[in-house]
């Protein structure tokens, strides 16, 4: 429990929902985890003011209960407008690709700081929780796991406000474009992996990490704590265990090729498809910082003192995950997990 | 293009298989039959940015579920004519 607790939801919680839903405000609502997240919050009857950069061709989905706010992460009075009158503020707004550094830390450590001082800005400071990433353990990996770790810098060091940190590992699921190539290859039949890194790592299915925003809006509890999140599955997973199980679930069973990728070869791709990604202006996918990231022993992590904290479950395991994102819903009818 | 267009099958062997030459920089013939996986000579990696040309030139996006059936460049002709079809 929370100083400030009492007078904020005096009128009693429930009652007060019903009739005066809380207002929350979103960064990253069109992006993977945004997405799943709005829908998820406009589901369960909250007010969602949330960000968008309007661009060509962007029309942000229409859901109950959301408003859309056009603005940019540099800008102060958007921001601003963001945040007034809300009751909790979520940054989930990221940068997964770049090529340079500043791509990263412009939305990844600048803009979660101007966030949260927006946040803090205000006479009654709403409740902050930053969705950053298991990477911001290991800062200096790569460029994006640096800017990460700044993000959540930033948001520690905004005097005023009372925050949350919540680290998820790789997140897959409906809409992800990360894990999807490799989700691909293996739906091919072959699986690519960098040979000689018998790295572990957790994952989590996104309306895992959705039910876990819901939970600690619920809860009003982790201020000033760092969260970790993951599928439950103990020991997480290896290249061979995501193989087994993805060929499983999305090729029947048909056998699934290992095809170990050497590691200095990986890197070489990366700094090729980095040199090109810095010519023609595209956001690379593979980048030595990447390469770096992947061949990481350890992304595993532990999600129990934030079930504790809160009481949320995960629920998602790899092959129901998988079967709900990339099945076709005929299918999924037939007895899959 | 827009995924209004209605392309025959033939139009889009042709398409995908110029794609591919470009890909593969004419190190491949490319034919109905040509496996995508055995044929092209190309690395996960690249088998992954190819889909990804593919799916710009058609505007498409190619769902997991249809790339089990899919190894032959005829295999992944015959799905984009039903993905542009059904839009």
């Amino acid at each position: 429990m929370v100083p400030g607790r009492d007078e904020e939801t005096s009128a009693g919680t429930g009652a007060a929902r019903l009739t005066n839903p809380s207002l929350l405000a979103l960064t990253g609502a069109t992006g993977f985890i945004g997405a799943a997240l709005i829908s998820r919050l406009a589901g369960a009857g909250w007010q969602v003011r949330a960000l968008f950069r309007p661009r060509a061709g962007r029309v942000p989905p229409r859901l109950p209960g959301v408003e859309w706010l056009p603005g940019d992460l540099g800008d102060e009075g958007a921001l601003d407008a963001l945040v007034t009158g809300t009751d909790a503020v979520i940054h989930c707004a990221g940068a997964v690709r770049g090529a340079r550094r500043a791509e990263f830390d412009r939305v990844n450590a600048d803009g979660a700081g101007r966030v949260a001082q927006a946040a803090a800005r205000l006479p009654r400071p709403p409740r902050f929780l930053l969705i950053s990433s298991l990477a911001a353990r290991m800062p200096e990996l790569s460029d994006y796991a640096g800017s990460k770790w700044r993000g959540e810098c930033a948001v520690r060091a905004t005097a005023g406000l009372r925050w949350t940190v919540l680290r998820p590992p790789a997140v897959y699921g409906p809409g992800d474009r990360e894990l999807l190539p490799l989700f691909r290859c293996i739906a091919m039949g072959f699986a690519p992996r960098p040979a000689g890194a018998p790295g572990r790592f957790s994952l989590i299915e996104v309306d895992d990490l959705a039910a876990a925003v819901l939970c600690w809006l619920a809860g009003d509890v982790g201020h000033g704590e760092n969260f970790e999140l993951d599928d439950g599955c103990v020991g997480g997973y290896d290249w061979d265990a995501v193989a087994t199980v993805a060929g499983r679930v999305l090729r029947d069973g048909r056998p699934v090729r290992r095809v170990p990728i050497p590691v200095p070869l990986l890197r070489l791709a990366a700094l090729a498809n980095l040199g090109a990604s810095r010519v023609f202006g595209y956001a690379p996918m593979l980048t030595p910082g990447k390469v770096r990231e992947l061949t990481h022993s350890d992304w595993l992590c532990d999600s129990r003192p934030f079930a504790l904290a809160t009481g949320w479950r995960p629920v998602i395991d790899l092959a129901s995950g998988l079967a709900r994102a990339y099945r076709r819903p005929d299918e999924l009818t037939e007895g899959t997990p | 293009m827009t995924t209004n267009d209605i392309l025959s099958y033939p139009h889009i062997l042709a398409q995908l298989s110029a794609e591919m030459t470009s890909f593969t920089q004419g190190r491949v013939q490319i034919g109905e039959d040509t496996n995508l996986l055995g044929d092209l000579q190309l690395d996960s990696l690249q088998v992954m940015n190819l889909l990804l040309r593919v799916e710009d030139r058609f505007d498409l996006s190619i769902p997991v579920s249809i790339l089990p059936d899919v190894r032959t460049v005829k295999d992944l002709a015959l799905q984009i004519e039903i993905l542009t079809r059904d839009g």
